[in-house]
């Protein structure tokens, strides 16, 4: 009974409206625990990297996606295999410069604030998702990529769509590992 | 056929994990009366056969156990010295197990540090660059394969030269790192793993064949030097989730390649 040898596996389904209380309610209380929206940012940015540093095996293991040859390819597949695997949405991916190393991804649906209408008074700067920049900067930088990750618009502060800004910085020391994704 | 090791290794060479499941190796227990006719030298700790190869007992063979009890190094389980008891006329007849002398677990740092930076000459020996270093080292007597993470982690399997399907086992052992290691809160990265995990058991071929268990004691902590000290694990505690490697032990195979994965509930 031989088995394709990528087979995903079962994947206990939870109900979603949990996951998005749940993150809900930690963004809630970062604020309620720090005054100034760029501490919540950034706090929300470090346990999203510690997240990404932990998921990226994860979704390496199961994708099986090989070396990435250039910085579009890698955003491609941020886009189109890293969030439809963990968030079930496929933002898409635009180019911001003409050096290559910056790009955009556009989500148009983001399961996050499904229940957010707004951010509240006095929190007009808070980067809602910035868990997610953070998993993506986290995950980068496990294999050897620096970048620098940040929301360029947010649908909750009134821009029209919700952009996710990953500029790629000058590559980390590749000697002693294989060349990066 | 059989997988002998596993062993992970993290980005700087320290080895995180180590599982050892080969069959019980030769291993010979005699009966001896004085004088001994075997010449036995005390080698680095431990005490070894020098002259006097008989009887499946070799030369460089260690004195693992005396009477039954098992020997500490040069000290037997009393805290005598070996060479001084076997010398004592009185202590005979004493019955001495001798076998090929275990890996102690600084060895098997050293060995896996040294693997590490073997990989890493063999990567720049690449003519090409991008090479994806070591990924098969063959003997006679074992094959070892290595995959290298794209993050750095290598996982190194020995297995019997004749075993096929190391690969799909190498990614299996994959998946389940990121899934029992990583996505422990508590687990931080590049520490020797502490976890109990749970079997997705591997079945060969169809037929289940004799498995053995890697388990490794719960607890997120670990006084740990920074490189990461290698800890065999002992014994496996009531687990709220064990990890299976299925290893043929005295089954006969004539099969063919394929390592079967299977996810039992």
């Amino acid at each position: 009974m031989s088995r394709p040898a990528q087979r995903r596996p079962e994947y206990h389904k939870i109900n979603k409206d949990l996951f998005v209380l749940t993150y809900g309610a930690l963004v809630a209380q970062l604020c309620k625990d720090y005054e100034k929206d760029e501490d919540v940012n950034q706090y929300l940015d470090k346990m999203g990297y510690g997240i990404g540093t932990r998921l990226v095996e994860d979704f390496l293991a199961r994708s099986c996606v090989g070396r990435c040859h250039s910085y579009s390819e890698i955003t491609d597949i941020i886009a189109q295999v890293a969030f439809k695997m963990y968030l079930g949405i496929t933002p898409s991916v635009t180019c911001n410069n003409s050096s290559k190393n910056e790009f955009s991804l556009i989500l148009d649906k983001n399961p996050l604030v499904e229940f957010v209408e707004e951010l509240p008074a006095g929190r007009s700067s808070l980067c809602y998702c910035n868990l997610l920049c953070g998993i993506i900067r986290g995950a980068l930088e496990m294999v050897h990529l620096a970048a620098d990750v940040t929301f360029l618009q947010d649908r909750l502060k009134g821009d029209s769509v919700t952009e996710i800004g990953i500029t790629f910085l000058k590559k980390q020391d590749e000697k002693k590992y294989r060349r990066k994704k | 056929m059989a997988i002998f090791s596993v062993y992970v290794v993290n980005k700087a060479g320290g080895l995180i994990y180590q599982l050892d499941s080969y069959a019980p190796r030769a291993e010979a227990e005699k009966t001896f009366s004085y004088p001994l006719d075997l010449l036995l030298k005390l080698h680095d700790e431990r005490v070894l056969v020098a002259f006097g190869q008989r009887d499946g007992i070799r030369v460089g063979h260690a004195v693992l156990a005396i009477n039954g009890m098992d020997v500490n190094g040069r000290y037997t389980a009393d805290g005598k010295e070996v060479l001084e008891y076997l010398g004592n006329p009185a202590n005979y007849p004493v019955s001495i197990r001798f076998g090929r002398p275990r890996l102690t677990s600084n060895e098997k740092l050293m060995l896996a540090s040294m693997f590490h930076s073997l990989f890493a000459i063999g990567s720049q020996l690449s003519p090409e660059q991008g090479s994806s270093g070591i990924e098969m080292l063959e003997t006679d007597t074992f094959k070892l394969h290595c995959y290298q993470t794209l993050t750095g982690i290598k996982f190194v399997v020995l297995a019997d030269p004749r075993q096929a399907g190391i690969d799909s086992l190498l990614r299996k052992i994959y998946e389940i790192y990121s899934d029992f290691a990583l996505k422990n809160p508590f687990y931080s990265l590049e520490m020797p793993i502490r976890v109990t995990l749970l079997p997705p058991r591997l079945e060969y071929n169809g037929a289940i064949t004799a498995h053995c268990n890697l388990c490794l004691p719960g607890s997120g902590d670990s006084s740990v030097s920074a490189s990461g000290v290698a800890r065999i694990t002992a014994a496996c505690h009531h687990a709220w989730l064990i990890f299976v490697f299925l290893v043929e032990t005295g089954f006969h195979h004539v099969g063919q390649a394929g390592l079967e994965l299977l996810t039992l509930s």
